[in-house]
């Protein structure tokens, strides 16, 4: 379809406002319908056929145009909102929406909110980060591999003794996170990272 | 459901505007050969105006409608024969 034909056909936002802009020409037709007989003084004493024409006929048209006017706005939000342009908003008492967050939160109840997760990562792991170096649990974590496969994973230990004086031994496959400083600055990025994809995801909703 | 309403108000319109074109003449406040009154000159008038309206209000609407349609269609691939033979 070239220009001239996009140009005169209309689109889907020029098909609503088309119908809106004929309904509401012909509401304020019909208005002018009602007005007329008695603005411009062709209503004598007894009622004159031309004004029970003209009442009857603005009153009838005026039933009309808000009824197309109506449907056409209604139409047009529905598309709106398919669209994700509208979007719904709260509305109703301040009981009705508390209710229903309620049980939107019931619903969603398995899904774990990743701020809340997040909090909860870092009160576990309090001690641990403000503990220091010499102190640090004997205990560090293991992070399996990106395509490390489970009996992989399995067979590596899970607990590993922190000796200071002998380095800790990295084994092929899965990465296994050392004990104190480099761990704690390890689980440090991994909870900036959290962080990071968490505002990531935000702003693609959002988008 | 909305969509046939609102397009059947715009249609409903046209006959409207007809009405008020015809109605000095069918109720007869404009008598045959006499001149032009004011309240005939002026439902003519707007009967006209609604009517025209109405007309190019619904053509308007029911052609974003098809236009739609012809958006939303599936188009048809290469590989399909086209029926024109060349």
């Amino acid at each position: 379809m070239n220009g001239a034909e996009s140009s005169a056909c209309p689109g889907p936002t020029g098909r609503y406002v088309a119908g809106l802009c004929a309904a509401g020409l012909g509401l304020c037709a019909a208005g002018w319908l009602v007005l007329t007989p008695f603005a411009f003084g062709y209503q004598g004493r007894g009622w004159h056929a031309a004004t029970l024409t003209d009442l009857a006929t603005g009153g009838g048209l005026a039933v009309i145009c808000v009824t197309t006017l109506i449907a056409w706005t209604l139409a047009w939000r529905r598309v709106l909102r398919a669209d994700g342009v509208l979007t719904r908003a709260e509305r109703g008492p301040a009981r009705a929406r508390r209710r229903r967050g309620r049980a939107e939160e019931e619903q969603g109840g398995g899904q774990a909110d990743p701020e809340q997760v997040l909090t909860a990562l870092r009160a576990l792991l309090a001690p641990v980060l403000d503990a220091p170096a010499e102190h640090a649990p004997a205990v560090a974590a293991v992070i399996p591999g990106p395509r490390s496969a489970p009996e992989e994973a399995a067979q590596v230990p899970r607990v590993m003794p922190a000796d200071p004086a002998r380095p800790p031994v990295m084994p092929a496959g899965p990465q296994v996170m050392p004990a104190g400083p480099e761990g704690i600055a390890v689980i440090e990025s991994m909870l900036a990272g959290a962080e990071l994809l968490m505002t990531g995801c935000d702003e693609e909703e959002a988008w | 459901m909305v969509n046939k309403i609102a397009l059947g108000g715009l249609l409903a319109m046209l006959p409207a505007g007809a009405w008020l074109i015809a109605a000095p003449f069918v109720v007869r406040y404009q008598p045959a050969g006499a001149p032009w009154t004011g309240p005939a000159r002026l439902d003519v008038a707007v009967g006209a105006i609604v009517a025209t309206a109405g007309f190019a209000g619904f053509f308007a609407a029911l052609a974003g409608r098809v236009r739609e349609l012809y958006a939303g269609r599936p188009q048809p691939g290469p590989e399909l024969p086209s029926g024109i033979e060349s």
